[in-house]
């Protein structure tokens, strides 16, 4: 298990102004939405997280698309291409 | 520190099943602008827990008690219930502020305290089905409707219960970026074993 350098991790979490260039897959009542973070709102919602996913990497392929389970828990981070290590 | 009409003692299971549930709980209550109190606050280990819970419970003027591991189960768990009879019995028989305290209490599936809790009966616990959205809901929906002072001054910006968990999902990504750009290699199981004071100061440092 690595330690969490808890005070510089907080610091870097107060500077973060929230313009990431990460886009969210989530669940929604009535599917699966698809949200830019620090969006009020969703851009879109889909009926299957299947295609939720197809939309979020087709219409932002510039940007990390972080697939969730319904408990809020990371799924998987695609990395977008020009992140790619 | 906390002062009492700001604060919201949680008093919860603390097993590793519970950790996501918990955890959007205090997001939610950080998120409203209330401070969250939990017996694991501090780690003294000389002082005896139940004599931190007492002094939580009459420093808080709200409360959510998680009642769900008194179902049958290999290992039930009753401080929970307890800790509930002593914030209810706070109520009635403290006086000044305590007269004023109000609590939420909150179970798994729907129902299940009535074959072994019965005298709740008529406090209407709700459900949250050990699902962390359904959590979150339950708690912001239930600080709209009590914390008066807030919301009188600030009703139009409460947000939505999907609007929170949206904001917490998003913090845990961002809790893991971070932490990879200071050093890769971090994974969500070093977060989630995160203290969970150190925890509510990165909530607090995010929002």
């Amino acid at each position: 298990m690595r330690k969490i350098p808890v005070n510089e991790l907080k610091r870097r979490m107060k500077a973060d102004s929230g313009s990431s260039s990460r886009v969210h897959v989530v669940v929604r009542d009535d599917g699966w939405a698809v949200k830019r973070e620090g969006a009020s709102r969703a851009s879109k919602v889909f009926s299957t997280k299947t295609e939720a996913v197809r939309g979020a990497k087709s219409f932002s392929k510039d940007n990390d698309v972080i697939i969730h389970r319904k408990d809020g828990t990371i799924s998987k981070w695609a990395k977008a291409a020009n992140r790619r290590s | 520190m906390a002062d009492f009409e700001n604060s919201v003692f949680i008093n919860c299971p603390f097993d590793e099943d519970y950790r996501r549930i918990l955890r959007a709980i205090i997001f939610t209550i950080v998120t409203c602008e209330l401070e969250p109190r939990l017996a694991s606050e501090t780690s003294d280990s000389g002082a005896a827990r139940i004599s931190k819970i007492y002094e939580l419970i009459e420093c808080s003027k709200y409360s959510i008690h998680d009642i769900s591991r008194i179902e049958k189960r290999k290992d039930p768990r009753f401080n929970m219930p307890f800790e509930l009879g002593v914030d209810i019995g706070s109520r009635i028989y403290g006086k000044g502020k305590l007269t004023e305290k109000k609590c939420l209490i909150l179970e798994a599936k729907q129902y299940s305290y009535q074959k072994v809790l019965s005298d709740l009966s008529g406090n209407d616990p709700y459900h949250h089905n050990n699902e962390p959205a359904l959590a979150v809901k339950r708690v912001r929906d239930w600080i709209y409707s009590n914390v008066k002072r807030k919301i009188k001054n600030d009703k139009e910006h409460l947000p939505t219960s999907s609007l929170i968990f949206d904001s917490y999902q998003e913090f845990d990504a961002k809790m893991l970026d971070n932490l990879n750009s200071i050093s890769s290699g971090f994974t969500q199981n070093d977060i989630d074993q995160m203290p969970v004071p150190e925890f509510i100061d990165i909530v607090k440092a995010a929002l």
